[in-house]
């Protein structure tokens, strides 16, 4: 343990440490733990307590405002597991965690392996590849949505490229709607991905490159063979996060499509928000919630996993 | 690392470069040309004068500047208690924070909204800061954390040796010393805050308390939707966080690499 590590050549004189820690923790017990407090109370007096409390309230058959509520028992769950949109959402979210996932690791690998080879303008791809990545995602969807429209912007370069009339409702069309929400999240997000594969590839040692290269592995071959392979702690931290991101997506649906058109782009977080907010079916949302928890709890597992792994 | 492309290799790079470049860039320049559209840069005095947005701005700088503050705070003290102090108990304390960690704050909605409505905090700034600092101090305890376990152990002890006190340490030389990692837990959270939209849209109605993220909604609720308009406010309020990552690139992407704690 620590303790084992320390030297004390520095001063002769100094007691041994775990003595010393456990000497100041009779001292000042309180003092001690007044450290850990604020974090604490905060953390479990929200987020504990609101998970507790959802528990609660998904038994009842309540607004979430008034003092009268019924208690309903599971009959909350029950209807969750008969209500079709609750399983369009849960789909929807996965639908759109997977895709994101991929199709942002791909290019952003694609990114960080091209800003590695000798192009004009990397440094500018470098950069720019992050901008999006800051930007609000609620500005983003609102933008999109206007560009996106069918006599929108979008439209129109793509009639000007293609050389017919484009008129696609991107947004309002059952069967684009969800393909576009997840296109333009991976117009936001592969700068992220890239950072990551680009911090990554930054650690690999030369000498892997050029021992590939003298065997006569093609530019293609090394990043397939050898260093894709290689960052497997990458690919998985992207999937934990984009996974985790995904059940988090409220902005970028809530402000493009709102669920729509019917049910078909809703997510858990968007239905969670119709549920209670709009339709004050604050029982039901809170059984939602339950079920939105017990997803992210796993995630957040392999998150800290992870993390904890890589950082001893 | 690919130095040594062959010539068509070199020139599909550049290719799928100047593509990447274009697909990145042209919503941006998009967006940037609908704002001039019209009356052109009044647009832009239009969106400054017509919505209270300074005031929007105040109100994004206020929750975003406190909850960055409150989740520095909490992060560095609990994480001095768990890697340093190691109170009895503190490694429960640790998960039960972490437990928080990743935690999307819609599923937390029906308690929230009941308790803040309760407490008379609708329209408060508190009624997105506290849940915000919530959800965000999971991961700023752990980068935190992760950090003073990696400080040479000699640092305490020859502090305590030499007759510091924990509080003393703590001010004078450990956050002296953790400035590093509180840059990336500042830069994360302010980000998180000053793009968040979900909390002021439940929790903030009067038009007073409103954040920057909800002027673009501010042209929509009245009859006619102002097209080139929306785009100013999305261009104003995007302005400040994109030049503060151009200015601040190395930090912002420590900032957010430690988002995939690495």
């Amino acid at each position: 343990m620590r303790s084992a590590t320390i030297t004390t050549t520095a001063v002769p004189s100094a007691p041994p440490a775990a003595a010393s820690r456990a000497a100041s923790r009779r001292r000042v017990p309180i003092g001690t733990y007044a450290y850990l407090a604020p974090a604490l109370l905060l953390v479990v007096g929200v987020v504990h307590l609101g998970i507790i409390a959802n528990v609660g309230y998904s038994t009842l058959d309540w607004n979430g405002l008034s003092a009268n509520a019924t208690v309903v028992g599971a009959d909350n769950y029950v209807q969750m597991l008969a209500d079709p949109t609750f399983w369009i959402a849960f789909r929807n979210t996965f639908v759109f965690a997977a895709a994101t996932v991929v199709l942002q690791a791909a290019l952003g690998f694609l990114i960080a392996v091209l800003v590695r080879t000798r192009v004009a303008l990397r440094g500018l791809l470098r950069t720019v590849a992050f901008i999006p990545v800051v930007i609000a995602p609620a500005v983003v969807a609102t933008s999109f949505r206007f560009l996106l429209t069918p006599d929108g912007t979008v439209n129109a370069v793509l009639s000007a490229v293609l050389g017919r009339p484009i008129d696609q409702a991107w947004l309002a069309d059952p069967s684009t709607a969800l393909a576009t929400i997840i296109a333009i999240n991976i117009w936001q997000y592969t700068g992220y991905s890239f950072l990551i594969y680009d911090a990554a590839l930054g650690q690999v040692d030369a000498s892997v490159i050029e021992a590939a290269r003298i065997d006569g592995a093609s530019t293609g071959q090394l990043v397939r063979h050898v260093l894709a392979p290689m960052l497997w702690g990458s690919h998985l931290v992207l999937i934990v996060l984009g996974v985790i991101g995904a059940l988090k997506t409220f902005d970028l649906v809530y402000l493009t499509t709102a669920g729509g058109p019917g049910n078909t782009t809703q997510v858990l977080s968007s239905y969670i928000y119709k549920q209670v907010i709009a339709q004050f079916h604050a029982g039901y949302g809170a059984a939602l919630s339950v079920a939105l928890v017990a997803i992210a709890m796993v995630f957040a597992v392999l998150q800290v996993r992870l993390s904890t792994k890589e950082a001893s | 690392m690919f130095r040594h492309q062959s010539v068509p290799g070199r020139v599909i790079s550049q290719l799928l470069v100047l593509l990447t470049l274009a697909l990145l860039l042209a919503p941006l320049a998009l967006i940037i040309a609908i704002s001039l559209q019209g009356e052109g840069a009044t647009n832009y005095v239009a969106v400054l004068s017509d919505t209270p947005f300074a005031r929007f701005f105040a109100n994004s700088l206020i929750i975003s500047v406190t909850t960055v503050l409150l989740v520095l705070a909490c992060s560095i003290s609990a994480a001095y208690a768990v890697a340093t102090l190691q109170p009895r108990g503190s490694h429960v304390a640790m998960i039960l924070i972490l437990a928080g960690m990743s935690l999307p704050a819609i599923a937390l909605v029906v308690p929230l909204f009941y308790v803040t409505q309760t407490l008379g905090l609708l329209n408060t700034y508190w009624a997105v800061i506290i849940p915000l600092t919530a959800v965000s101090i999971p991961f700023g305890a752990l980068v935190a954390t992760n950090y003073i376990r990696a400080l040479p152990v000699e640092l305490y002890e020859a502090a305590r040796i030499d007759g510091a006190s924990n509080w003393a340490y703590f001010t004078r030389i450990l956050i002296p010393v953790s400035r590093p990692i509180l840059a990336v837990i500042a830069i994360f959270t302010f980000l998180a805050a000053w793009n968040e939209y979900l909390l002021p849209l439940i929790f903030i109605q009067s038009t007073d308390m409103q954040v920057l993220t909800q002027v673009p909604n501010y042209f929509q609720s009245q009859r006619l939707v102002d097209t080139p308009k929306v785009f100013a406010a999305s261009v104003l309020i995007s302005s400040p966080i994109v030049i503060a990552y151009i200015v601040m690139q190395r930090l912002f992407r420590q900032g957010m690499s430690a988002g995939a704690v690495k």
